[in-house]
């Protein structure tokens, strides 16, 4: 996969340039901890209302939403999958293809800790 | 910015030791917000990434100087509260877009990737500097007070 950021922003938003299919729209913020990079996805939906948070563990749950109640298509789910394993492999906290098993949940790390 | 990274991947790593460093140059409100636990702590309800733009107001102060208030609100899968700064004394205050292409409809409806409060030398004011994801702030001022509300 090349760079994500770099796929067309048809609304001329930075906020959200990666196209996650079905009128969902995402933006892949990264942090250096110290020890390691780590992500976060922001989803948004066809209104750009934001819909949820997609990390290293999936939908964030924050102030009583669980994760795994977020709305969205399973294509969407899968996409943010894809891209999330891309990322953590590339900071080496995934194996490369083929050689750990990834499904279903098997996939998730957990949030590196670190800045202040 | 002077120290933050912030085009590609965020990186404070070098942040806190200059803000040591500048520490006895600067008041202490404005040391204790950039210096605040959680504020370059991504996943902290205390940081200041992905705050929205929600208000700028400018008044003049009972001492008649300038000061402007900016209201900033949580984002709902992070924060518990928002955030309000208020800058004292304000030598100038800028904001600069980023992105020619936005339709101005949507260009303050955006989230701050990172901020940098910094000394600058040549006027021995704080600068705090907003970085957005279509557009920048850029404060030069004498003091800032914040409160979570």
């Amino acid at each position: 996969m090349g760079d994500i950021n770099s796929e067309t922003d048809v609304f001329g938003l930075n906020k959200a340039p990666i196209n996650l299919g079905n009128g969902f729209r995402g933006r892949l913020d990264q942090f250096n901890m110290g020890h390691g990079v780590d992500f976060e996805f922001h989803v948004y939906d066809k209104n750009m209302k934001e819909v949820g948070i997609f990390g290293s563990e999936g939908f964030m749950n924050k102030h009583g939403i669980a994760g795994a109640d977020v709305d969205v298509p399973k294509s969407v789910q899968q996409r943010l999958k894809g891209m999330s394993v891309d990322q953590l492999r590339k900071g080496g906290r995934l194996g490369a293809k083929g050689t750990e098993n990834i499904k279903g949940d098997k996939w998730k790390r957990p949030r590196l800790q670190g800045c202040n | 910015m002077k120290i933050i990274e912030h085009e590609t991947v965020m990186d404070v790593s070098n942040y806190s030791k200059y803000l040591e460093s500048i520490k006895e140059h600067i008041p202490i409100d404005a040391y204790n917000f950039a210096s605040e636990t959680g504020h370059y702590d991504f996943y902290s309800k205390n940081c200041t990434h992905d705050l929205q733009l929600e208000k700028i107001e400018v008044s003049y102060s009972l001492e008649n100087r300038l000061q402007y208030l900016l209201y900033l609100k949580g984002n709902e899968f992070k924060h518990d509260k928002d955030l309000k700064i208020e800058y004292i004394e304000v030598q100038s205050f800028k904001i600069n877009c980023k992105n020619d292409n936005l339709n101005e409809d949507v260009l303050y409806k955006d989230d701050i990737k990172i901020d940098e409060v910094s000394l600058d030398k040549s006027s021995n004011l704080i600068c705090h500097e907003i970085q957005f994801h279509n557009y920048e702030i850029l404060i030069l001022c004498k003091d800032l007070i914040h409160e979570w509300i």
